[in-house]
């Protein structure tokens, strides 16, 4: 695990948000509410010589600011995790996805980069990272497997009866709202990315930032994407507008409750790898 | 590791090594919050130069300087400075960057790549980023620029874009990069800015005094010249010489007599200068020079250490004397006073000190003015630059008076970059004439301002008869006709007039008969005037001049088009769609798809609210026929500014 400061100090994880609902609610959730002063920072401790979470709010929507706030947690932290939480737009109906539900992130996809050719639309692509396959397989799996994990963290009481999914899938970022299902461009982007739960406006943004963070072989950044369902992308424009407004507190709850289930499990984990290491390190000398 | 080590040790010898010039001066900084600040000379602090490392919040510096200012001696100070601290400090001077550079930078495939050029064939100690990663982080790193102008203002930008995020991910490294006086772009808020600043006359007495002992000959001096003695290169000379002329290009002129080479060797020595900048470089294959110059005046310069010769290249000691020799020849050959020679002798429109020494030494007004006017033609900024830094012109009040005119004016541009270039320039000159437009809060106050001016030029009253026609007056017959006119300024300023007037379809039609003319010039106005009126009829004839045969004519219709969508938002949506048509046209030329990236950032308040919507397709296709990382990344920017602030 690397050491090197960033800036400002050493977090382990870094938490972006990009609302201001977002922020309130997993600044609560995870109790980070100290300003590391003149900063757009907030931690749990301000003496901690490693934060083990920092968390800020991007200045506004889109993968081009998320990804100039994910470029400077990472100058200023050089957090080994990144985790962006909020809400998105889900696709009804799609894996049976329905208000509410949590979606991580196991593919990303950028829907702006396209080629206009002879009355045809050709997809170009940028590089950028994935969700990270260590947080998935080792720390999200546990959490699908077991409700009682995440569940009842969530604060905010459910707009509607039932009770939240938590599904992996693929979450698609433009730089648009996808706020009417009547607009031909936003049909074919939802009909071109056929498996997509998910449609929001910053991962890529992370993603494409951690990417190009990736130039020494002592700094491996891992990011992950946990979205709450807020409304429905395929349903009507102005039905979609008054139900975004419903159930974006308890969608921006219930990711924080998977992302708090998760975090927790992470930490400890890399505690007792550091001890470990601790002790290896004193046995051997 | 111990090739590492190897390194390090190498880079700490060439700076130990360094020599600085004796005496040495108190340098100060002036940290401004931004550019606006920094060309108003509005400071938040002042600094001693050696306080530089710690101030550094953010790990980068932009400090700019007049040429002359002691930007390398800085640079070399603040390197030995860190190796005290315990910094490793990797020096990187741009001053011996060739035409062929720009050949081999653009053929890097990658933003690292092109850094890790600039690194290995300029630095101290060649390096790449990678063997930079390798040096120990705990001991910090400091990346030194030395000359950003030294290099093409595209490639310059795109190196300070390479350097911010290099800075992002790299750990404990900060850069400095120094520069002339010119607006750079940055993609982080995270750039500190400021000046060099002149030396205090505290300074320059001080060192008067411990030099000769008196002040009574410094105390003599004409204000001018004591002025010139801000500048540490000046001062240098002076406390050599204990002589000082009154302007830059005469103290040049005295240096050359004095100490190098005879008047008419002077003259065939600037000839010899001028064909070597023809190579858009300050360092030169020392026979080409020497078939113009020949080997005795090649002699002398090299014995006065004047030239400085490196095998088969060249380069003058101080690149203020290679331009002062350029503007020489630049200045008695009215002939080259054009577009072409102009890009040669700036560099691209990066250093603008050649064209500042050749107008100090134009012989009279009619030429001086004349060339301000060609100056103005190819590059405002540049005739504004060269106004604001050279002394004793012959330049008439009359054509400042112009020239202030159409700054002033131009700060309430649609377009938001042309309104800020206009800001900066107005900012940068320091004339009590120019305060007044600088304080000029209204079109009608520099109407008052102009017509308060008692001249008995009849070109000037001819002028500001056409400047002054108030905003929204009926536009007559003649003022159309004047879009035709030889004179430039004319032509240029009906062009401008017209745009505030109200044309009748007939007399728009008359303008769009223009887009037809045999001069390309005329073509160009005739579309500058068409976007201040949106209808369907300007709208076609401005699609079709996208495809005119002369580039300047394509520059003034794709921003005339987005002035049609931007001033009337029934017609927007048809504007951009059609713009997304000609789209192969666009792209041909990289120029009109940077003028198409300026043109959309019209000011908030002043477009439509989908504004960002209606670019975006146009943008997003554009984007996806960029063939470069940077490219694709400068769309990026466009996006991001189209963003609500």
């Amino acid at each position: 695990m690397t050491r090197k400061a960033g800036t400002v100090g050493k977090a382990r994880i870094a938490i972006l948000t990009i609302t201001k609902e977002e922020f309130d609610i997993a600044s609560d959730v995870f109790g980070l509410k100290k300003n590391l002063s003149a900063t757009a920072y907030f931690v749990s401790d301000l003496t901690a010589e490693i934060h083990p979470i920092v968390i800020r709010k991007s200045s506004a929507q889109t993968n081009l600011i998320s990804a100039e706030a994910a470029g400077e947690l990472i100058e200023d932290f050089r957090p080994d995790f990144i985790f962006l939480i909020g809400t998105a737009g889900g696709y009804g109906g799609r894996d049976e996805l329905k208000l509410g539900d949590v979606v991580v992130a196991d593919y990303l996809e950028y829907s702006e980069y396209w080629k206009y050719k002879e009355k045809r639309v050709l997809r170009r692509k940028l590089a950028y990272d994935h969700p990270s396959h260590f947080l998935l397989d080792r720390f999200f799996e546990p959490l699908r497997a077991d409700d009682l994990l995440w569940q009842p963290r969530i604060k905010v009481a459910r707009p509607q009866d039932g009770k939240p999914a938590l599904l992996p899938g693929e979450i698609v970022a433009g730089d648009r709202l996808y706020g009417d299902p009547d607009n031909p461009e936003q049909q074919r982007i939802l009909e071109f990315f056929d498996k997509a739960l998910a449609f929001e406006m910053e991962a890529v943004g992370l993603a494409r930032t951690v990417y190009r963070a990736r130039r020494t072989v002592d700094y491996n950044p891992q990011l992950m994407v946990i979205r709450g369902i807020s409304d429905l992308v395929n349903q009507d424009a102005d039905e979609n507008q008054n139900t975004r407004k419903e159930w974006t507190p308890y969608a921006v709850s219930a990711a924080c409750a998977v992302a708090s289930a998760l975090i927790e499990a992470l930490i400890k984990h890399l505690e007792s790898t550091e001890q470990q290491s601790t002790e290896e390190a004193g046995t051997r000398s | 590791m111990n090739e590492v080590r190897k390194l390090v040790d190498q880079i700490t010898a060439e700076i130990e090594r360094l020599e600085l010039p004796l005496p040495s001066f108190s340098l100060e900084l002036g940290w401004a919050a931004d550019y606006k600040d920094l060309f108003g000379g509005k400071y938040s602090e002042r600094s001693a130069a050696s306080a530089i490392v710690e101030k550094i919040r953010y790990r980068r510096l932009l400090v700019s300087a007049r040429g002359g200012g002691a930007k390398t001696v800085l640079l070399r100070r603040i390197a030995k400075q860190a190796l005290g601290l315990g910094i490793i400090p990797i020096l990187v001077s741009l001053k011996g960057w060739t035409g062929r550079n720009y050949e081999e930078w653009k053929a890097a495939p990658s933003s690292v790549a092109r850094l890790d050029y600039v690194l290995a064939k300029f630095a101290i100690v060649p390096v790449t980023a990678l063997i930079i990663d390798e040096f120990d982080s705990r001991r910090g790193r400091l990346i030194l620029i030395d000359g950003l102008n030294e290099v093409n203002s595209r490639t310059g930008q795109d190196l300070v874009h390479i350097l911010d995020e290099y800075v992002r991910f790299a750990a404990s490294t900060s850069v400095i990069v120094t520069d002339r006086l010119v607006r750079r772009v940055f993609d982080s808020q995270r750039w500190q800015l400021a000046e060099l600043l002149p030396l205090p006359e505290t300074e320059i007495r001080s060192q008067v005094m411990t030099r000769f002992g008196s002040l009574a000959e410094y105390q003599a001096l004409p204000a001018e010249s004591r002025e010139l003695l801000s500048s540490p290169y000046f001062l240098d000379l002076y406390l050599k010489d204990g002589k000082v002329q009154r302007t830059k290009s005469d103290e040049f002129r005295a240096y050359f007599l004095s100490h190098v080479i005879s008047e008419d060797e002077l003259d065939v020595a600037a000839n010899a200068a001028f064909e070597a900048y023809r190579t858009q470089s300050r360092t030169f294959k020392v026979d080409d020079f020497t078939k113009y110059a020949g080997p005795q005046i090649v002699e002398k310069l090299r014995d006065s250490g004047t030239l400085m010769i490196d095998g088969e290249l060249a380069y003058f000691d101080h690149h203020l004397k290679h331009d002062y020799l350029v503007s020489r020849f630049l200045s008695s050959h009215k002939s080259l006073w054009n577009a072409d020679t102009f890009k040669i002798v700036s560099f691209g429109a990066s250093s603008f000190e050649a064209i500042t020494l050749a107008l100090e030494q134009v012989p009279s007004v009619e030429d001086s003015d004349f060339f301000l006017r060609r100056v103005y033609d190819w590059n405002p900024y540049a005739s504004g630059t060269a106004l604001a830094d050279a002394r004793a012109t012959l330049v008439s009040t009359e054509m400042q008076l112009v020239m202030l005119a159409m700054f002033a004016e131009r700060r309430w541009d649609l377009l938001s970059a042309t309104a800020q270039k206009a800001s900066d320039t107005l900012q940068l000159i320091k004339s009590d004439l120019a305060e007044s437009f600088k304080s000029a809060a209204s079109l009608e106050e520099i109407f008052a301002l102009l017509l308060s001016l008692e001249s008995t030029s009849d070109w000037f009253k001819d002028w500001r008869g056409l400047y002054t026609k108030p905003r929204g007056a009926e536009a007559s017959e003649t003022d159309l006709d004047r879009l035709t006119d030889e004179d430039s300024v004319m032509g240029w300023t009906s062009s401008n007039v017209l745009k505030r007037c109200e044309l009748s379809p007939h007399q728009q039609a008359r303008v769009r008969e223009l887009l037809a003319a045999p001069d390309a010039v005329i073509r160009w106005r005739a579309a500058h005037v068409l976007g201040a009126f949106p209808d369907n009829d300007n709208l076609a004839s401005l699609l079709s001049a996208l495809g005119d045969q002369d580039l300047w004519v394509r520059y003034g219709a794709i921003r005339s088009l987005v002035e049609l969508a931007a001033r009337s938002h029934e017609l927007a949506d048809r504007v951009f769609s059609e713009i997304f048509k000609k789209i192969d046209l666009i792209s041909e030329h990289w120029n009109i798809v940077e003028e198409f990236q300026r043109a959309v950032l019209v000011s908030e308040d002043a477009r439509p609210n989908n504004w960002r919507d209606l670019v975006l397709p146009v943008a997003a296709e554009l984007q996806a026929r960029a063939v470069t990382e940077e490219r694709i990344e400068e769309w990026n920017r466009v996006l991001k500014a189209l963003l609500p602030q």
